[in-house]
């Protein structure tokens, strides 16, 4: 087996191992990432933390009111890859955002 | 009953007395009348104003009228854009720059206009989907357009996201995250981070990335399988020139690029990364005709850091293609660089003076390049900056490489 076959072979055990997740998540089901957000209080502060820390690293820091939260949201898709943020990262920035714009 | 005149004169007398004399509760009563009348006075007075104040605060029929005009013309408006369906987000993105060129004993001219849509496209919170073009006005006019990237990204779970197209390559930092010209801080690449040089800048394939928590660090990973990069020959046909290290849609090798990069940040403010990456190359002779498969490596390393107004940079790259004795190019070879930057923003001003040392590695001599650049920077927002910089450059004595160059640009970021 060769390093390509060998990376395949991680990258689909990669993808079935952590897929629950994801298949959790059909269209039109419920987001219980989304409500559980909401309803978590410390996801403000820990945005700003992350805003803070993660955003400088390449640009200048952006004022929250130049995008709406519609923007943000999928703006903050883009950076979540960009940036190698954990999804909690990116919905605690997202939040922090939402409620600073 | 008949009254006499004595009796006539008498009644008259009291009459007069009684209308000429009122008691004193008389004048008590009226007092108290005036008092209530004023009272009531003050009380019309005070609803009037009331009234008035309520009749300018209140939306008149024609108001209301007026705005639910405006609100339907936004709903029809909204519903005529949204093409995309109720589960699906766009967003335009993008940047613009322009610059002027003067180099020793070379060209003096406006040598940069390129104009960068991003376009982003998100169904859910499970798929997003990223595309760049890239249109560059070239020397004679013409304009020139390239898929910069266009990749398909499935957000598996909080930690693995599965990618797929053509992106910007995962092996380094700066052509990754820092080459827009509103994000570098210089107005030209380091030597050996543009295109055709040591860094590779794109590739076609897929592979998964993401982040994860390390105890109180965090980690960053990036892994693929990709077509890799393609070998260009010399004018002559018998020397290996560039590592062409752009994505593109064959791979005369027949082997896959298996590379990435992994970065840790122990602190939020500092990031160390090191990117690998190995696969097989084969020179392209046209018409079919593909050499036999030699060896390619790409290593890198790369640091980020900030603190306050300082942001410290610096990366290494490397490519290296093995010998091929039976081809028409047998020498391999390594090509190489490495940029250390320093920028200072000053606070409470828009301005930036920028430090920075790079050199480029090449097999053939008139590719190397040392410089030394030092720019000042004016940001009029966080998204526009205007720049200017002076190359200190060192090269082949009689090459483009080996001329001094001031920079001016202006980048714009939306």
């Amino acid at each position: 087996m060769n390093l390509s076959k060998l990376a395949v072979a991680s990258l689909a055990t990669l993808s079935i191992v952590s897929g629950g997740n994801a298949l959790a998540q059909q269209p039109g089901a419920p987001k219980p990432a989304a409500a559980q957000q909401r309803a978590d209080p410390a996801a403000f502060a820990r945005g700003a933390k992350a805003w803070a820390g993660n955003c400088a690293q390449c640009h200048n820091m952006r004022d929250p009111k130049d995008f709406r939260d519609d923007q943000w949201k999928i703006i903050m898709s883009h950076m979540r890859i960009r940036a190698g943020l954990t999804g909690q990262e990116a919905r605690d920035i997202l939040r922090f955002l939402e409620a600073s714009n | 009953m008949k009254l006499n005149n004595k009796q006539a004169a008498v009644a008259g007398a009291f009459a007069l007395l009684a209308g000429a004399a009122q008691p004193a509760w008389a004048d008590a009563e009226t007092d108290k009348l005036r008092a209530e009348i004023e009272q009531l006075k003050r009380e019309m007075r005070e609803l009037r104003s009331m009234l008035e104040r309520q009749k300018q605060d209140t939306a008149t029929k024609q108001d209301v009228q007026a705005v639910q005009s405006e609100v339907a013309q936004v709903r029809s408006s909204a519903q005529r854009s949204d093409m995309l369906g109720a589960n699906s987000m766009a967003h335009l993105a993008g940047y613009g720059d322009f610059g002027y060129a003067r180099r020793r004993n070379g060209e003096r001219a406006f040598n940069l206009v390129s104009f960068n849509p991003i376009f982003h496209f998100q169904y859910k919170d499970s798929l997003f989907f990223e595309t760049e073009l890239e249109t560059v006005l070239q020397a004679d006019g013409a304009t020139e357009v390239g898929l910069e990237y266009a990749n398909l990204n499935y957000f598996v779970n909080d930690y693995v996201t599965l990618f797929g197209g053509r992106f910007l390559s995962p092996i380094g930092f700066f052509r990754q995250n820092l080459h827009p010209s509103w994000l570098n801080k210089f107005a030209s690449a380091p030597p050996g981070f543009g295109h055709d040089g040591a860094a590779p800048t794109s590739d076609v394939g897929a592979g998964a990335r993401g982040g994860f928590h390390l105890g109180s660090a965090k980690a960053k990973y990036a892994l693929y399988l990709g077509n890799g990069p393609r070998l260009e020959l010399n004018a002559a046909g018998n020397e290996i020139e560039a590592i062409m290290a752009e994505g593109g849609t064959s791979n005369p090798a027949k082997t896959l690029l298996l590379g990435g990069r992994f970065a840790l940040q122990p602190l939020p403010n500092l990031e160390l990364g090191v990117s690998a990456g190995t696969s097989k190359v084969a020179v392209d002779l046209g018409g079919g005709v593909i050499e036999p498969e030699r060896n390619y490596r790409v290593s890198g390393a790369d640091l980020g850091y900030r603190w306050r107004g300082f942001d410290l940079r610096g990366e290494y790259i490397r490519q290296r293609v093995g010998n091929l004795d039976t081809s028409v190019a047998p020498d391999g070879g390594a090509w190489s660089a490495r940029y250390a930057q320093a920028a200072y923003r000053i606070p409470g001003s828009g301005w930036e003076p920028v430090l920075r040392w790079g050199r480029f590695t090449s097999p053939h001599e008139d590719q190397k390049q040392k410089q030394l650049g030092l720019g000042l920077n004016y940001w009029v927002a966080a998204n526009a900056v205007a720049k200017l910089g002076y190359e200190r450059n060192r090269g082949l004595a009689g090459t483009a490489n080996d001329a001094n160059r001031l920079l001016v640009q202006f980048a714009y970021g939306f």
